[in-house]
């Protein structure tokens, strides 16, 4: 084998080496500067409303004798209505329902609002769907929060439910 | 479809032949790493589990980042423990990817192979998961870009009353559990990997699942100057309530991050999921016609003599032996043809020829080499190659993958730099009847072109091939047979130059062998008499 050929084998296997070296860490940019974020992150546990109706004649012939009722009650939470205004503008108003497939998990909100640096009004209110008559003993949970947000470059800023139950910001420790 | 797979076969193998001449040329063949693409794998895989048994005596659930952090600043080992951790696991992506790229061009995915293909795909997922696993450990801003977007695509599975991402915006501390799970996973996933590496080696006989050691040292050994002299070090720690805009990405384990965390993760799914079937199915769309289709090997049981010899040969453990039914006794030799790939390399451990694919059997390579012969006019200075179609010696095989859904060539005798080819499948094919066949009909000499040994699309062709010809392998070439005459050359597809010049190497030793013979044909004495005559007459 000529020296050339080692040296030419050797140097290869050298870049082949550093290759996998430079691209086990690729710098990679993943946001552009001069951006903020504000994440919306809690839940709540929604009053319980139950929804009853009577049975068909013909339902009822198609049920087993032993699970015959006169009446079906279906249980859910109350439907809370979300409302986000940054900056004096709706960004979104929803109906929120209770999750899980018999739907009795709590509500949640989680968003991300991508927004320049800088300072932003933001307001927001969690409130329950009005004319929703829950059971006895749940009372329904109103949030809101009206703040004016002063964001760096790169911050995020947490809007969550404080241990007290109001909504509150939580940013980075300074 | 089957038209656009031989064609993206065909690119591939033309790519793929190309690399493989360079690193030959670089590195001989022996210790071509492209040949051992996945011996290698199963090294990095025993480097990664030693370094990993030492990092996780020093990682910290509670403290994921100070922890690793803390490795780090061992400056004498952790660091490049850490290091050759990290690198040899992007390593073995590298070779994985290769190893695939490899079985794809070369058509063997399909078939009796199906197995070994889905169980690779299935052990390059389980390494993909492993080493996000193994990146979210460190919990820096990397490990949280690959948290959340993992996050993001579950969160579309309509099995979470919540959505997952709810976890890693601060809202709370992110759980212990969450750290456990994850190492539980980056030991657990591994170490199932070996047992789906079984799984994977499974149907071969005699898998190589160490490069040789020349290969290996070296390896190890780059990878290692590699942790010394560029060590990985550490990100800044995650931070929820930071954006994480820059990160150091691993290419190999986080290549598709930049491009799915701007699509709609339902849309990854849908991307994913469809390159996941398009690769689960390579076994149908990689298949060739049936018309192209070699037959599995069957057995003439009035001519197995149960020596045994084709079920030691077989590198795909498709020959079990049967005790006899015919009233004879002892065991006969029964092919399973779901494991059979045609290979034809039992048809050349028969001396009795009763085993081998349709056409390819000991007997009708005879009855072709006669016809060959008698084409041929056999000439005592010349040389004939006989050569595998799917080596240097094959030169239709790309042309006839394209139209024959990657099947070889049929056997056309073609010529090289002059010297008639005698084409077979598979070096490992030829039985050395033909070889004998040929010296005995009067050709100058025999140069056989196999591939090389690492390389051989049935594995063990080239190997049993020389142990026949050289060191008695039952059915070997007889003893009567002149070895000078004889030599065997690998070179595989595009190594025109290097056959070319042992062709020629070769040709000259067989003409001297020629003048040597009719020097010693002379009649001393006749030729004496000659001037006594000439004295007489004059």
């Amino acid at each position: 084998m000529s020296r050339l050929k080692v040296g030419l084998g050797v140097l290869v296997a050298l870049l082949m080496t550093a290759a996998i070296g430079a691209l086990s860490q690729v710098p990679y940019r993943a946001e552009s500067g001069g951006q903020a974020w504000i994440r919306l992150s809690w839940r709540v546990s929604a009053p319980r409303i139950e929804e009853c109706r009577t049975f068909t004649a013909e339902e009822l012939a198609k049920l087993p004798v032993h699970m015959r009722r006169d009446k079906v009650c279906e249980t859910t939470g109350i439907p809370y209505r979300l409302r986000i205004v940054l900056n004096g503008e709706g960004v979104e108003e929803t109906l929120i329902r209770r999750t899980g497939t018999r739907g009795d998990r709590p509500i949640y909100v989680y968003r991300e609002l991508r927004v320049p640096s800088g300072t932003h009004r933001l307001e927001i209110t969690l409130e329950p769907e009005v004319g929703v008559e829950p059971l006895s003993g749940d009372a329904p949970v109103a949030l809101e929060l009206a703040e004016d947000l002063d964001l760096s470059d790169g911050d995020v800023a947490l809007i969550t439910r404080s241990e007290d139950g109001r909504l509150v910001v939580r940013r980075a420790e300074p | 479809m089957r038209g656009l797979a031989a064609k993206l076969r065909s690119v591939s193998w033309s790519l793929i032949s190309r690399a493989d001449r360079f690193m030959n040329r670089l590195y001989s063949s022996r210790f071509n790493p492209l040949y051992h693409s996945g011996a290698l794998v199963f090294l990095l895989l025993i480097v990664l589990l030693i370094t990993g048994l030492y990092l996780l005596i020093f990682y910290r659930i509670g403290e994921p980042h100070a922890s690793v952090a803390r490795i780090t600043d061992q400056a004498w080992l952790g660091r490049w423990i850490r290091s050759l951790h990290r690198y040899g696991s992007d390593a073995a992506v590298f070779a994985v990817a290769i190893h695939a790229f490899r079985l794809f061009a070369q058509g063997r995915s399909w078939g009796p192979r199906t197995l070994a293909w889905l169980s690779g795909l299935v052990l390059l997922f389980v390494l993909l998961v492993s080493g996000w696993t193994g990146y979210v450990m460190v919990w820096d801003v990397q490990a949280q870009l690959l948290a959340v977007e993992g996050a993001r695509w579950l969160d579309v599975l309509p099995i979470f009353s919540e959505p997952l991402g709810r976890a890693f915006v601060g809202e709370q501390a992110i759980p212990s559990a969450f750290f456990f799970l994850n190492l539980f996973l980056h030991v657990a996933l591994p170490v199932g990997m070996f047992v789906i590496l079984w799984i994977h080696v499974s149907r071969i006989a005699r898998p190589g699942l160490l490069p040789p050691r020349g290969l290996l040292w070296g390896s190890l050994g780059l990878l290692l100057a590699l942790s010394v002299l560029w060590p990985i070090g550490m990100d800044p720690a995650a931070d929820a309530f930071r954006i994480p805009e820059r990160a150091a990405l691993d290419i190999f384990y986080a290549f598709w991050l930049p491009a799915t965390r701007f699509m709609p993760a339902g849309a990854v799914w849908v991307f994913g999921l469809s390159l996941t079937a398009v690769a689960l199915a390579a076994p149908l769309w990689t298949r060739p016609a049936p018309e192209g289709k070699a037959e599995p090997s069957s057995v003439d049981a009035r001519l197995c003599t149960g020596c045994e010899q084709c079920y030691l040969d077989c590198p795909y453990e498709a020959i079990t032996m049967k005790q006899r039914t015919d009233g004879r006794d002892g065991v006969y030799a029964v092919v399973d043809p779901a494991l059979c790939v045609s290979c034809g390399i039992c048809a050349a451990s028969c001396a009795p020829m009763g085993i081998g694919p349709p056409g390819m059997t000991g007997r009708d390579q005879l009855e072709r080499v006669k016809e060959f012969v008698r084409l041929l006019q056999p000439d005592p200075s010349e040389v004939v190659l006989v050569g595998c179609a799917r080596g240097a010696a094959g030169f239709e095989t790309l042309a006839a993958q394209e139209g024959n859904g990657g099947e070889p060539p049929a056997h056309t005798p073609g010529t090289f730099d002059g010297s008639r080819i005698f084409q077979v499948p598979c070096a490992g094919n030829v039985h050395t009847s033909v070889i004998e066949y040929l010296v005995r009909a009067g050709v100058g000499g025999v140069l056989v072109v196999a591939c090389h040994p690492r390389d051989c699309w049935s594995r063990e062709g080239p190997r049993w091939l020389e142990e026949r010809m050289y060191h008695d392998r039952e059915a070997e070439l007889k003893e009567r047979v002149d070895r000078s005459r004889l030599r065997v050359f690998h070179a595989s597809v595009g190594e025109d130059r290097e056959l070319a010049v042992a062709v020629a190497d070769f040709r000259e030793s067989v003409r001297q062998l020629a003048a040597a013979k009719a020097e010693a044909e002379i009649d001393i004495d006749l030729e004496c008499e000659v001037p006594e005559l000439l004295e007489a007459g004059s």
